[in-house]
C-alpha cells in the first residue's frame, strides 16, 4: 500500500492492513489517533513526558493485540481503553509510592463532602467554550488522581459505574462515593475560580 | 552433493573468513572519528567570535531533524578509535566521550558529565550515518554532540 | 438526607438506578428541597464537564513520535528473526566439520568473536541514572540517529549535563 493509499483509506481498511502486518497502515492509524490517545493519558497522568511514554506504550500494545480487535467498538475507542489501563497501572504504582493525605483518606470514608455547602449558583454559566475548557482543566488538576480518574472515565469516556469499578479494581460503592466527592469538589473549585476573578 | 558445488561453497567460506578477519583487524587497528559540539539556537550570535557557523551540509541535516535554524560549532575533536579499548574525547570541560569501535563500523559511545556516567549507546556510522547525542539547554536552545566516521587518511 | 440517599440521587442523575429505587428518588425530589438543590449542583457540574475536555496536541512531530513506536515493535519482533537465522549457520557447520573441520571452527570462532564483543543491539541506549530519560530516533533516509537526553525531574536537562556554558556569556 503506498502512502497515498494509506491516507485515503478509512480506519477499518487500515486496521485490516495492519492486522496483516502492514506497518505503514498502522503508522497512519497512529497519526490519526495519536492526539486523542495522548490527551487521554495526559488527563489521567497530568505529566506530559509520562503521557507521551504511556501513549507510545499503548500503541505498541495495540499493535501486539491487533488480532483481538474485532470492530465491536471504533478503533479509537479500543485504543483509548488500552491507554486508560496503562495509566491506571501507572497510577497504582505511583500510589504505592505516595503517602495518603488525610483528605484523601477522609474522602474515601465519605466525610469531607458532607461539609461542603451546596453550590446553588451555576459557576460556569455564561462562560465561553474555550474559557470553560480552561477552567475545567484547572479544576481537574486540583483533584487527587483517584477522583480525577473516576471523573474522566465517567464524564469524558462515558463509562458506566460497573465498567469503572472493573477498570479501577474497586467496588461500585467506591466508584459512586469517589464520583460524588469529585463532582462536589469540582463545583466548589469552579465557584472559587469564578469568585477569584471577581465574577 | 557434487564436488563443484562443494568447492564453490568452500571458496565462499574462505573469502568470508578473510573478510571477517579483515573487519576485525580494522576494528582493532583504528578508525578515525570526529566529535563536534554544536549549539542550536533561534537567535543569531554574529558578535561572538568564539562561535563559528557549522558547515552547511551538516547544518542542512540538522535543520531537517530539529526545530532550530541556527547551528554553531563550539568545538571539534578528531580521534582514532580502536576495538581494543575506548578512546577518550574531551568534548568540553564537563563532558567526556568514550568511543570504542566494535567492528562493522559500529561504535559504542559513553557520555560522562561532570565525572558521572550518563549514557551508553551503540550505533552504526557506516555510509556516512551520523550519531547525535543531545539535550535541551537554557533559553530554548540545545547542545548537540555530532559523531561521525572520517575517511581514512591516505 | 443521609450519605446513601445522596449517592442514590447521583445514581438517579446518571441513570444507574434500578426502576424501583429511581421511583423512590423521584418521590424524594418532589418533597425535599435539600435534595433538589443538591441535584441541581450535580447536574450543573455534569453539564459543565460535558464536551469541555481540554483540547491538547501531542508535542512531537509525527516521524519522531512514530520512530520510537516502530523501534519498540521491531525490538519485540526481533527474537524470532534471530532464531530463524541460526539454523543456517548450524547446518553449514554440520556440513563442513566432517570435510574441513578446522576451517569451520575458525569461521565459527570468528563470528562468535564479532558478536560477543558487541553483544548489543544497534540504536539501543542505556542510561546510568533513573533520573534521566532518553528518546532515540533513527532515520535511515536522513542518515542520522539522535539520542535526546532529558532529566525526568524537569522538562529540560539540568546544567550538570549541558557541556560547559554552551551559550556564550
Amino acid at each position: 500500500m503506498s502512502d497515498k493509499d494509506h491516507s485515503s483509506a478509512d480506519d477499518r481498511e487500515l486496521v485490516r492492513g495492519a492486522q496483516k502486518g502492514d506497518m505503514g497502515a498502522f503508522e497512519e492509524l497512529v497519526a490519526r489517533h495519536r492526539d486523542k490517545i495522548y490527551a487521554r493519558a495526559l488527563s489521567m497522568i497530568r505529566n506530559e513526558e509520562e503521557a507521551v511514554d504511556l501513549s507510545q506504550e499503548a500503541w505498541v500494545k495495540g499493535w501486539q493485540r491487533l488480532a483481538q480487535f474485532q470492530g465491536e467498538a471504533s478503533f479509537g475507542t479500543w485504543m483509548t481503553r488500552i491507554v486508560i489501563n496503562l495509566c491506571l497501572d501507572q497510577l497504582r504504582k505511583h500510589k504505592r509510592q505516595r503517602t495518603e493525605s488525610i483528605e484523601a483518606m477522609d474522602e474515601d470514608s465519605g466525610g469531607v463532602e458532607r461539609q461542603m455547602p451546596v453550590v446553588t449558583v451555576n459557576p460556569t454559566a455564561g462562560l465561553e467554550r474555550t474559557e470553560l475548557r480552561q477552567r475545567i482543566d484547572a479544576a481537574l488538576a486540583k483533584l487527587s488522581h483517584e477522583h480525577r480518574t473516576v471523573l474522566v472515565l465517567h464524564e469524558f469516556e462515558e463509562m458506566e459505574y460497573k465498567e469503572i469499578a472493573k477498570a479501577m479494581d474497586c467496588s461500585i460503592g467506591t466508584v459512586m462515593s469517589r464520583l460524588f466527592y469529585a463532582r462536589r469538589k469540582m463545583a466548589t473549585i469552579l465557584t472559587d475560580l469564578r469568585k477569584g476573578e471577581g465574577q | 552433493m557434487s564436488i563443484r558445488r562443494f568447492l564453490a561453497g568452500l571458496t565462499a567460506l574462505l573469502l568470508w573468513s578473510c573478510f571477517s578477519a579483515a573487519r576485525l583487524s580494522a576494528a582493532e587497528s583504528g578508525t578515525r572519528v570526529e566529535a563536534i559540539l554544536v549549539w542550536a539556537t533561534h537567535v543569531a550570535k554574529t558578535n561572538d567570535s568564539t562561535l563559528k557557523e557549522l558547515e552547511p551540509q551538516l547544518t542542512k541535516k540538522l535543520r531537517k531533524a530539529y526545530k532550530w535554524d541556527l547551528y554553531y560549532e563550539v568545538r571539534r575533536k578528531e580521534a582514532t578509535v580502536s576495538g581494543k579499548e575506548a578512546t577518550k574525547i574531551p568534548i568540553s570541560e564537563k563532558c567526556m566521550l568514550d568511543i570504542k569501535h566494535l567492528g562493522d563500523e559500529r561504535f559504542e559511545v559513553h557520555l560522562t558529565g561532570k565525572g558521572k556516567a550518563v549514557s551508553r549507546s551503540v550505533e552504526s556510522l557506516a555510509h556516512g550515518h551520523i550519531m547525535v547525542v543531545a539535550g535541551d539547554d537554557k533559553n530554548d536552545t540545545a547542545w548537540l554532540i555530532v559523531i561521525r566516521e572520517l575517511p581514512a587518511k591516505k | 438526607m443521609d450519605f446513601d440517599a445522596q449517592l442514590k440521587l447521583q445514581a438517579y442523575l446518571d441513570g444507574e438506578l434500578p426502576e424501583a429505587e429511581a421511583r423512590e428518588v423521584a418521590k424524594l425530589l418532589a418533597q425535599d428541597q435539600e435534595a433538589v438543590l443538591l441535584q441541581g449542583e450535580l447536574r450543573n457540574t455534569r453539564q459543565a464537564l460535558k464536551g469541555s475536555e481540554a483540547i491538547v496536541q501531542l508535542p512531537e512531530s509525527r516521524e519522531f513520535y512514530w520512530s520510537k513506536i516502530a523501534r519498540e515493535i521491531e525490538r519485540l519482533d526481533r527474537p524470532e528473526r534471530v532464531e530463524q537465522k541460526r539454523p543456517f549457520i548450524f547446518r553449514l557447520q554440520r556440513f563442513l566439520v566432517p570435510v574441513t573441520g578446522a576451517l569451520a571452527v575458525a569461521i565459527f570462532l570468528g563470528i562468535t568473536l564479532i558478536n560477543s564483543s558487541t553483544g548489543t543491539t544497534l540504536g539501543e541506549t542505556e542510561l546510568a541514572s533513573e533520573d534521566m530519560g532518553a528518546i532515540t530516533f533513527r532515520s535511515e533516509s536522513e542518515g542520522m540517529t539522535t539520542v535526546w537526553l532529558y532529566n525526568r525531574g524537569d522538562s529540560e536537562l539540568s546544567d550538570e549535563l549541558a557541556p560547559d556554558n554552551v551559550e556564550p556569556q
